[in-house]
């Protein structure tokens, strides 16, 4: 196991970097050097739009490996982790050593923070998703289906089913504009579902949540019976025996690929950068996707319990992500009578 | 005799300017950045901002707003009415009556403020959805079939009246406990009977003290969000917190117009508090004289009973049924509950939530913080808000009206926006504030300044100008009679407000949520992280303890306000 990670790392590190050949001979005890001098800095802080527990597993499945690096987590939603990230930024007291923002187009504004940093494996990661430099999509969440298994409704298997006569009233909807990840769902819902898609759903009369947590424990609690919640809070809830599962439905799963990078003037540098080459390893990936119920763009990567190949990933084009967004949400809450 | 005034303005202004000048940093430097931040793009510490004034334009056309308002003044004044009702009744029950277990009515009418309006607003939501409430699935169970939904502006309404009667009680109980009986025994001499010597004496003698307690609840009603949303939503009826929400949740966050939309709620605020100015003008409510007194209690014979029986009615509705769920929540593995059975079926109760709370260590830290935050924020503001007060009830120096108002604006400001605000005024403070624990004090001191101003105005109110005038003729000077005479008299209120204080900086989210750091993490910051996960057994085990821990603080205030007053 061990001597085929370090094959793929080499074959990464010669793919990137045109001094590898001379570097990949001490790859090894460069690793070693790496931790080394992590553990002396022994800490890291991570700002993160990631869920918080899932978070933490994912940092507990790292200290299992470096016991001795403690990663301690601000945890906030995309936009407000961006205004105190450009805030900090222009105060000159940036307090993160890595950052995992959700929302592409946030990003934008503070690119320059970033350090130089592409991880050993960066050839595994899809060139769709490198259009910002040193960011890296460490942490991947999508829109399932869940539905209230306790209530022997029948389960939905695709999106198109949510506006079927049998569903209605009884369908969870998040608002669009509640967060970078539901407005994704949205433009996934018109763009690949069909284009009238919102009136169909509209038109069942959804109940609506102001975001995905009460969504998520409406349908536990049978308030709605079928609905798209986001899938590193509701896997894991039923991995602890929520009386709901998940369906991958056909037509897709809209993801959020997170944007991670290292701070360029972080005060724990190789602390980060262990953590972040952990992260996005196929260790970090699986872990990830075993514990947080995410997914994982890496090539390779294990999908999560219950899908399989059929089950298919949809990024939004960062565009139209960014064009149509204030547009196309205006018409959603017009048809959805938000006001 | 020249020489002393000169002496005297020289001190009144330098006082003033103090004043001014505190008050300047704490809010009016956070609110003008919110200004800034209103009218130019990409923040005020953007490098590449300009200014514009699209925003407000936006606003004030937008048919959207109008009617959003609309909603908001309604459900807020709706919460108003009921707020006052319960409110007064409470207050004037366990002060002036003698309904039995008066006491313990008093310690747990105040407890439906110990829960953060997000956790109330998901309480109720449990209790009271139209399909599934807990309530519709116990009605059912008894074989009644009579629905209840609070998902609907009345069930805002009732629950914004149920959740702010104790500010109308806190108010108003240091009021009637400090009220000197002799009208109404008066009153009483004359014949008159104990409902018109309720209405035509007691109500109008503590009338500031209902004014000041149904503004305050008012202008607090605007500036929620937990309650509307979770209650709103599903209906789709859309207040300006919620609103202003949507507008911070876009991409990036719309600061400009969430910022202008905030104006009109600080408009409306400044309006009430002028409103309050013009009743009160020329008015004296005067009650504690240099004459001894010892108040009276009514006695109301068997009525005595039927207020007892109300007093339980509403404990159980504002207190016993919102805790109840969220026990119930803490203590189930999951919360679908299909009918009454499941309810009671006791093999899906557990303490694991707990277990899983406290195996995190973030609990701890947080828990730690907090607690230092909520002492720290207590007595520092405690002490500004009672020179805040002394200055503006029991003082002629100039601007004092104009300190009035402006120490009552932070309470219009939805926490969502004032947090931003805050972060933008004071993160270049000097010597490591920001990421400390203090600057998260800093902000309490400054966003509850309204609250605490206001809640001891009413016991400052009432004492006589003669009892303090009698101590200057005497050649005492300002500060000892302030030590001698006013303090002693107004310490229980000056302790309620303390112990409000306390409650509301555990509570504080808004304000919070852009200042902490990894290791200054709060509870409610906390609290919010594990909801927004989905994790609502956690999140109800982690309220749970939150409530625990105020409510001790709460017994251990009324004690300690009890054996300070004066009326043992």
């Amino acid at each position: 196991m061990k001597t085929t990670t370090i094959s793929i790392r080499h074959g990464a590190m010669l793919a990137i970097l045109a001094s590898a050949l001379a570097a990949s001979s001490s790859h090894a005890s460069d690793d070693k050097a790496l931790q080394q001098a992590a553990e002396k800095e022994g800490q890291l802080v991570v700002y993160t739009a990631n869920q918080l527990e899932s978070e933490q597993d994912l940092v507990a499945q790292f200290n299992k490996e470096y016991p001795n690096i403690k990663v301690e987590i601000v945890r906030a939603p995309g936009g407000r982790l961006a205004t105190r990230i450009e805030t900090e930024v222009a105060a000159g007291k940036l307090g993160a050593d890595v950052i995992d923002m959700s929302d592409r187009g946030l990003v934008e504004g503070f690119k320059q923070v970033f350090a130089d940093y592409s991880p050993p494996n960066a050839d595994k990661y899809p060139d769709s998703l490198k259009d910002i430099p040193n960011v890296w999509p460490k942490t991947v969440w999508g829109f399932v289906i869940a539905y209230n298994a306790a209530s022997g409704v029948e389960p939905p298997t695709s999106w198109a089913d949510l506006t079927k006569q049998k569903y209605h009233g009884k369908v969870a909807t998040v608002v669009a504009n509640s967060g970078g990840s539901t407005w994704t769902r949205a433009l996934f819902e018109r763009k690949v579902v069909s284009d009238d898609y919102w009136e169909k759903l509209a038109a069942n009369k959804p109940v609506l949540y102001p975001s995905g947590a009460p969504a998520a424990s409406g349908i536990v609690r049978g308030e709605a019976l079928v609905g798209g919640v986001q899938s590193n809070s509701v896997i894991p809830m039923v991995r602890e025996g929520a009386p709901i599962k998940v369906v991958y439905p056909k037509e897709g799963i809209p993801v959020t690929a997170s944007v991670a990078g290292i701070v360029k003037d972080s005060k724990h540098p190789n602390a980060a950068r262990l953590f972040m080459n952990w992260a996005l390893s196929e260790k970090g990936q699986s872990a990830w996707v075993k514990n947080g119920g995410g997914f994982s763009v890496m090539e390779g990567a294990p999908l999560p319990e219950g899908s399989d190949a059929s089950t298919r990933i949809w990024i939004p084009d960062s565009k139209e992500y960014t064009t149509l967004r204030n547009d196309w949400l205006a018409q959603w809450n017009k048809i959805f009578g938000v006001h | 005799m020249y020489n002393h005034s000169t002496r005297l303005s020289a001190y009144r202004v330098t006082w003033t300017l103090l004043l001014l000048a505190i008050l300047g940093f704490l809010i009016i430097y956070p609110i003008f950045m919110l200004g800034v931040g209103a009218v130019s793009t990409g923040g005020p510490t953007a490098s590449e901002g300009q200014i514009s004034f699209n925003a407000f334009l936006q606003v004030v056309h937008d048919p959207n707003v109008l009617r959003v308002t609309w909603n908001t003044l309604v459900v807020c004044a709706g919460g108003t009415i009921i707020a006052v009702i319960v409110g007064l009744f409470f207050s004037w029950v366990t002060a002036r009556t003698n309904t039995p277990f008066a006491k313990i009515i008093e310690a747990v009418s105040i407890m439906p403020l110990l829960i953060p309006p997000l956790v109330a607003g998901v309480a109720w939501s449990i209790l009271g959805s139209p399909q599934t409430g807990l309530l519709n699935v116990l009605l059912a169970g008894i074989g009644l079939d009579v629905k209840v939904n609070f998902y609907t502006p009345t069930g805002i309404i009732i629950i914004f009246g149920i959740y702010y009667a104790p500010y109308v009680y806190m108010f108003t109980a240091s009021a009637m406990k400090n009220m000197d009986p002799s009208l109404e025994e008066a009153a009483a001499i004359s014949g008159v009977s104990t409902f018109k010597t309720i209405f035509q004496i007691t109500l109008p003698l503590i009338l500031p003290a209902i004014i000041a307690g149904s503004m305050l609840s008012f202008v607090v009603m605007l500036g929620i969000y937990g309650i509307p949303a979770t209650l709103g939503t599903p209906e789709r009826y859309t207040v300006l917190t919620t609103y202003i929400y949507e507008l911070l949740s876009s991409a990036p966050a719309d600061y400009n117009r969430a910022a202008a939309t905030s104006l009109i709620l600080i408009l409306v605020t400044a309006l009430a508090v002028i409103a309050q100015q013009q009743v009160l003008k020329g008015k004296s409510f005067v009650t504690v004289a240099g004459k001894a007194f010892k108040p009276r209690r009514i006695d109301l014979g068997g009525w005595r009973y039927v207020t007892f029986i109300v007093a339980v009615i509403y404990l159980f509705i504002a207190v016993v049924l919102p805790m109840g769920a969220l026990l119930i929540g803490s203590l189930r593995k999951f919360l679908y509950l299909p009918n009454a059975a499941a309810v009671f079926d006791m093999s899906a109760y557990s303490l694991g939530h707990f277990q899983r709370l406290f195996s995190n260590s973030l609990t701890t830290l947080s828990l730690v913080n907090t607690l230092k935050i909520g002492v720290t924020t207590a007595i520092a503001g405690g002490v500004l808000s009672f020179v805040l007060a002394y200055t503006i009830y029991r003082t002629r120096l100039p601007f004092r009206r104009l300190i009035d108002i402006i120490s009552t604006l932070p309470i219009a400001i939805p926490g969502l926006v004032i947090g931003v605000a805050y972060i933008w005024a004071w993160i270049s403070l000097p010597g490591g504030i920001y990421g400390s624990i203090w600057i998260l004090s800093l902000a309490f001191v400054a966003r509850f300044i309204p609250d605490t101003v206001k809640s001891l105005s009413t016991s400052l109110l009432q004492v006589h100008s003669e009892l303090e005038e009698a101590s200057l003729i005497c050649g005492r000077g300002r500060l000892y009679t302030i030590k001698k005479i006013i303090l002693p008299l107004i310490a229980p209120g000056l302790i309620s407000s303390m112990s409000l204080l306390f409650i509301l900086a555990i509570r504080e989210l808004g304000s919070s949520l852009f200042l902490y750091s990894s290791k200054s993490l709060p509870m409610s910051v906390l609290l919010v992280n594990l909801y927004e996960g989905g994790d609502f057994g956690v999140t109800a085990a982690f309220s749970v303890v939150q409530t625990a821990i105020l409510v001790i603080v709460v017994l251990f205030t009324t004690w300690l306000g009890r054996t300070m007053s004066i009326a043992k």
